[in-house]
């Protein structure tokens, strides 16, 4: 009998004694897709180190992230513009961090690049987008209408383009074939294509995409590294996230391995430019 | 040698039975936790695959969702007025100009890449490419692939939705619809290129993974897999797939033979491998499928798996489940319960050797107490086996008989101890009494053998000799002994004191007598004389008193013959005669000696029935013990005036009756004849009463006190009984049964003439009388005629008896008049419960009389007081009729 006694709580200990299960942790992320391609390899990264840490990661542009972090709907933002003045008015305590350096490069399908199109003047971009060049035979290409992909306005690089190219943020008057929601549809046109034009942030661009220098005052500026930490390359944006004043603590965390050297060094592996050197 | 191997069978058997118990439940208790178990595992293993087929189902679900949705885009687009115009357009005119093929990508790069497709391609009936992304592919054949999906819309599907291949430089598939005219002729074929972005496995790794290592995935009918892995890496590390390397259409779905997760190998081993069998069902059969018993997927790990053929995709979808998880729940519970099936079978083997430990702690102890039992016995104990050798001896024995253990046990025992007769001749062992016994299996007692001890010396001894059995068999016997030399030695000393005795009280009561005698004699003899010298004197001078004087003389003479004669009958042989007497005859014929032992003062009074039955008895000696019983009484009498009266009579009596009384050992409980000696002299007390017997005791002034011992001898060696009743100052009673002779006691009832004893079939008589001597006379005779009885005293205590044995009696003997309920009252009751009984009636009265008052009663005989047994007979065949 006192044997089985014995027995019985080692049993139930046996049971008992199971690795417990920690409660885990969500980060919830909402914003630009640009970011986003940024977010999801550092919340990866950061996964691996706090695996108690899950992360709940949507695009939805700019705008959306902006929104969503003023309504708390999630912890951190991600923004891939500026913040336009109203939302700034809007903007309360939210803190804006830039954590790393992007730019809007114009890419073309690979025949038009192959034909010799490799740099655009800036007001040249305009006049496509407006529908006033259609063939790019006007620039020295083929015989070929100009299919002209541009990006929903929610879009941060939408906003640097038309800022930049089109001298505005809101929609002026632009013809164009097709508005497209993310990079990745825009890129999946170009390629698709022989005859098409678009622009995409240049952590999208790899060695199928073919992009644009831009042709400024008699000078190819390039979107390198270097043109767009110095400034030379007009069209670059700083990514940013959305933070509210008080974020929990491991929140914060996940902000702070952004900026930390591991998280920077992820940048670069998302194909953005680290905020610092 | 026999009975050893015996008894070492029976422990085993002991020791088997204890085991089994235990092994028993062992054995239960494995089979029923194997049956669970084979149940748990056949349950989880069953609501495996119900999960399997559910996910499996949902997966194709899913698939055709999703595939209906691209399907509606599809059709979207070709509802579309202005580009199904368009499309026609083209393909009527076979061809389409670079201006057309633009718009046409205009109309159609909104829908396309909105919804995340990668393009579009417009193809003839010729199977060539009319207007598609590219200029390039203006005028091509359509890739293999495309032409069986053509095959299909002509044969009449839908749509047709092809599987993964590889086309401008990266892997898609193609959503193919056919274009018809306004009067439904195909005229063409519409494509929708779906891109990267349409993946199966978008659906499979995510629904299609809801266990740990559950997967689901697509295999066309070459094998190959249309969908990614979800073990990628595992591929990669058994080197089936380049780092990065999609498993769509680079994995084909075969068995490699062995768990390439613990064995990695190269895949460029040995020749064509099998499909695994999930894949070759599938394929073989184009039928839904399942497997639970456990097979090897592509890596090699046993699965488990549900699959069904889609004909719409035209490729097998398969879900499996890591074998080792389906079951983890199963094998978990079954380490569980092995060990508690382990902790059980300890238990049980700890308890059962604790258990017998016990009981053999126990045993030992028992035994070892018995042991000192044995070994503190007074009685010396020996044990011996079949063959006549000593098993076991105790202390006792080995003190009394001066040996040595050893120097017994496994020897003969009887050529060591018991080989003479006390008197020195030798005792064959086949004679030996404890040897016999043991052959006939009963138990014996003996006082008269004497064992032997080691030096010689004889020990008288008394023995007890048992056959031990085991069951039905003897397997030896053991032998308990006493020595009695001393008993032995007492025993004769008091026989020859006895024998003593005997012989001086005869002589005392000789000397009692031949002093009465000589007294009596001196006086006939001065009355002789007297008588005598008287006539000498005056014959002649008066002859008439004369004579009167010589006949006085002569009765004196012949006074004195008599007695004579009876003193020579008394003093004469001396002899243990046995002879067939009737104790009341004898007693008869004492009288005269009686009265001529006693005082003047003293009367007697004889009570001596008639109807006695014969006893075995010496004569003599009996005589020996009226006249010292009678000598006795008188003088309790003291010469003052008393009684002393005799009585003979037959009584039945039982063992508490014989238990209380001065007798021999062996007297069994039955019927003894009796004489009763009273007097009225001055009795006895308890302390005298005690002591009555013993030899030279006396409370007299004369005597010798030998009397006494010398009628208890007597009576004793007659194997009878005496009693003695007596009150201090008020008289006493000896009473002295002697056993009736059965062979001879017939003669006492008068069977005169006829030699035939009638005989009756038999039956119970119920015989009611209040004098035990009649009463016992009768059943006596009754017994004769074959009747078993039923005494009773009085009325009361026959009715009883008669309502019990109503079945049984046949007919019903009663006196008249009897204390409590005479024989009248109880005719009365008895005729009351059955009229039709047989009643026979005796009284001392005469029959007129007596039965009177029974005219037309029904009475059913008579008989007169005394009656002999002829008589009775006589009367019974009368009611009974004659049954021979």
């Amino acid at each position: 009998m006192t044997f089985i006694k014995y027995c019985l709580p080692v049993f139930i200990s046996l049971f008992v004694l199971q690795a417990p299960v920690a409660l885990a942790e969500t980060i919830s992320i909402g914003g630009s897709t640009t970011v986003e391609k940024y977010i999801q390899l550092a919340a990866k990264a950061y996964t691996a180190i706090h695996p108690d840490i899950t992360f709940s990661i949507n695009g939805g542009g700019s705008t959306a992230g902006f929104a969503e972090s003023l309504d708390q709907r999630v912890h951190i933002g991600m923004m891939s513009r500026e913040m336009a003045p109203q939302e700034v008015a809007k903007s309360g305590d939210i803190k804006h961090i830039a954590i790393a350096l992007d730019a809007v490069v114009p890419v073309v399908s690979k025949e038009i690049y192959a034909s010799g199109i490799h740099h655009i003047k800036p007001g040249t971009l305009a006049q496509i987008y407006q529908g006033q060049i259609t063939n790019w035979n006007i620039l020295g290409g083929p015989n070929r209408h100009i299919i002209v992909v541009d990006k929903n306005i929610y879009h941060g690089t939408r906003e640097v383009f038309a800022h930049y190219v089109l001298g505005e943020t809101d929609a002026p008057k632009v013809s164009v074939s097709v508005i497209l929601d993310s990079d990745v549809d825009v890129l999946r046109l170009i390629h698709s294509s022989d005859q098409a034009i678009g622009y995409v942030g240049i952590g999208y661009v790899d060695q199928d995409v073919h992009m644009l220098g831009l042709q400024i005052k008699g000078r190819t500026v390039s979107a390198t590294h270097e043109n767009i930490r110095s400034g030379s390359y007009p069209m670059s944006r700083k990514l940013y996230l959305l933070l509210p004043r008080k974020i929990p603590g491991y929140v914060q965390g996940f902000v702070d391995f952004i900026l930390s050297v591991t998280g920077q060094a992820i940048v670069k592996q998302a194909g953005f430019l680290p905020i610092r050197e | 040698m026999a009975s050893a191997w015996k008894k070492g069978d029976l422990l085993q058997t002991m020791k088997l039975r204890v085991f089994t118990f235990p092994v028993v439940v062992v054995v239960v208790v494995v089979v029923a936790v194997a049956v669970g178990l084979s149940n748990l595992k056949n349950h989880l293993t069953n609501e495996s695959l119900s999960n399997l087929k559910t996910v499996n189902h949902n997966i194709r679900i899913a698939l055709h969702r999703e595939i209906d949705n691209t399907d509606l885009s599809l059709l979207q687009i070709l509802h579309d007025d202005e580009i199904h115009l368009a499309l026609v357009d083209a393909l009527t005119k076979n061809s389409a100009t670079p201006e057309d093929r633009f718009d046409l990508r205009e109309m159609l790069v909104s829908s396309i890449f909105q919804q995340h497709y990668r393009g579009f391609y417009l193809i003839n009936k010729r199977q060539l490419i009319i207007a598609s992304m590219k200029d390039l592919d203006t005028g091509k054949k359509v890739p293999g692939m495309i032409v069986s999906a053509i095959d299909r819309l002509n044969q009449g599907e839908p749509f047709v939705i092809t599987h993964a291949f590889k086309h401008h430089g990266g892997v898609t598939m193609w959503l193919i619809r056919s274009v018809r005219d306004r009067q439904g002729k195909i005229i063409g074929y519409f494509a929708l290129d779906l891109g990267k972005e349409f993946r199966f496995s978008s659906t499979t790794l995510t629904s299609g993974t809801s266990y740990r290592t559950g997967e689901t995935y697509l295999v066309d009918n070459k094998g190959m897999m249309l969908s990614e892995s979800r073990f990628k890496s595992d591929l990669v590390k058994a080197g089936l797939l380049e780092p990065g390397q999609m498993s769509t259409l680079n994995l084909k779905i075969t068995d490699p033979g062995t768990d390439l997760l613990t064995h990695t190998q190269s895949i460029k081993t040995e020749g064509a491998k099998p499909f695994t069998f999930a894949v070759k069902r599938a394929i073989e059969t184009r039928h839904s499928g399942s497997n639970i018993a456990g097979y090897r997927d592509y890596r090699g790990v046993p699965v488990l798996g549900a699959w069904q053929w889609d004909n719409t995709l035209q490729a097998a979808i398969i879900t499996e489940i890591g074998q080792d998880e389906a079951l983890a729940d199963y094998i978990h519970v079954r380490n569980i319960m092995l060990l508690l099936l382990l902790v059980v079978l300890v238990g049980s083997l700890i308890s059962v050797i604790a258990f017998s430990r016990l009981r053999l702690r126990s045993e030992r102890e028992a035994n070892r107490h018995r042991a000192i039992l044995l070994e503190s016995t007074a009685e010396a104990i020996y044990g011996v086996d079949l063959a006549g050798n000593c098993t076991f001896v105790n202390r006792a024995f080995l003190n009394l008989l001066g040996y040595e253990e050893h120097e017994v046990i496994g020897k003969n025992i009887h050529s060591l101890i018991h080989h003479s007769f006390p008197d020195g001749s030798p005792y064959p062992v086949e004679a030996c009494n404890i040897y016999k016994s043991h052959q006939s299996r009963t138990r014996i007692h003996r006082d008269d053998e004497s064992f032997w001890c080691k030096d010689g010396q004889e020990v008288k001894a008394e023995y007890w000799s048992q056959p031990l059995f085991e069951g039905d068999d003897v397997i030896g016997s053991v032998v308990t002994f006493m020595d009695i030399t001393d008993k032995k030695k007492a025993q004769t000393e008091r026989e020859k004191l006895e024998n003593q005795v005997q012989h001086s009280q005869r002589l005392e009561s000789l000397g009692v007598l031949a002093g009465g005698i000589a007294h009596d004699f001196n006086n006939l003899l001065a009355a002789i004389l007297g008588n005598a010298s008287l006539v000498e004197s005056n014959v002649l001078k008066d002859p008439l008193k004369a004579k009167e004087r010589v006949v006085r003389i002569i009765q004196s003479a012949e006074k004195a013959g008599v007695l004579c004669k009876q003193m020579l009958a008394y003093s004469g042989k001396g002899q243990f005669i046995l002879k067939s007497i009737n104790i009341s005859s004898v007693v008869e014929e004492m009288t005269h000696l009686l009265e001529v032992s006693i005082d003047k003062s003293v009367f007697v009074k004889y009570h001596l029935s008639e109807q006695l039955p014969t006893i075995l008895v010496d004569e003599a000696q009996i005589q020996q013990v009226v006249m010292n019983l009678v000598t006795n009484a008188n003088e309790a009498i003291e010469g003052k005036s008393g009684v002393i009266s005799i009585t003979t009579g037959m009584m039945q009596a039982d063992e508490k009756y014989i238990a209380g009384s001065y007798a021999s050992d062996n007297i069994q409980p039955g019927r003894f004849v009796y004489v009763e000696v009273s007097d009225t002299g001055c009795g006895m007390d308890k302390q005298t009463i005690q002591k009555v017997f013993d030899p030279f005791f006396t409370t007299k002034v004369t005597g010798r006190g030998l009397g006494m011992s010398a009628v208890l001898g007597i009576v004793r060696g007659h194997k009878g009984a005496l009693k003695i009743y007596s009150e201090p100052g008020r008289g006493t009673t000896f009473k002295f049964l002697l056993p009736i002779d059965d062979a001879v006691h017939a003669e006492n009832t008068d069977v005169s003439s006829s030699g035939n004893i009638p005989h009756f079939s038999g039956g119970t008589a119920l015989v009611v009388d209040d004098e035990e001597t009649v009463r016992e006379m009768a059943c006596m005779m009754l017994e004769e005629l074959g009747f078993d009885t039923i005494p009773a005293a009085n009325g009361e205590e026959g009715l009883e008896l008669y309502k019990q044995h109503r079945k049984n009696i046949r007919f019903i003997l009663t006196d008249l008049t009897m204390p409590r309920m005479d024989g009248r009252d109880l005719f009365m009751q008895l005729k009351r419960i059955d009229p039709e009984c047989h009643i026979i009636l005796t009284s001392g009265y005469n029959s007129q009389d007596a039965i009177q008052q029974f005219s037309g009663k029904g009475l059913a005989g008579f008989i007169q007081k005394p009656y002999t047994g002829k008589a009775l007979s006589l009367e019974i065949e009368k009611i009974l009729g004659v049954e021979r």
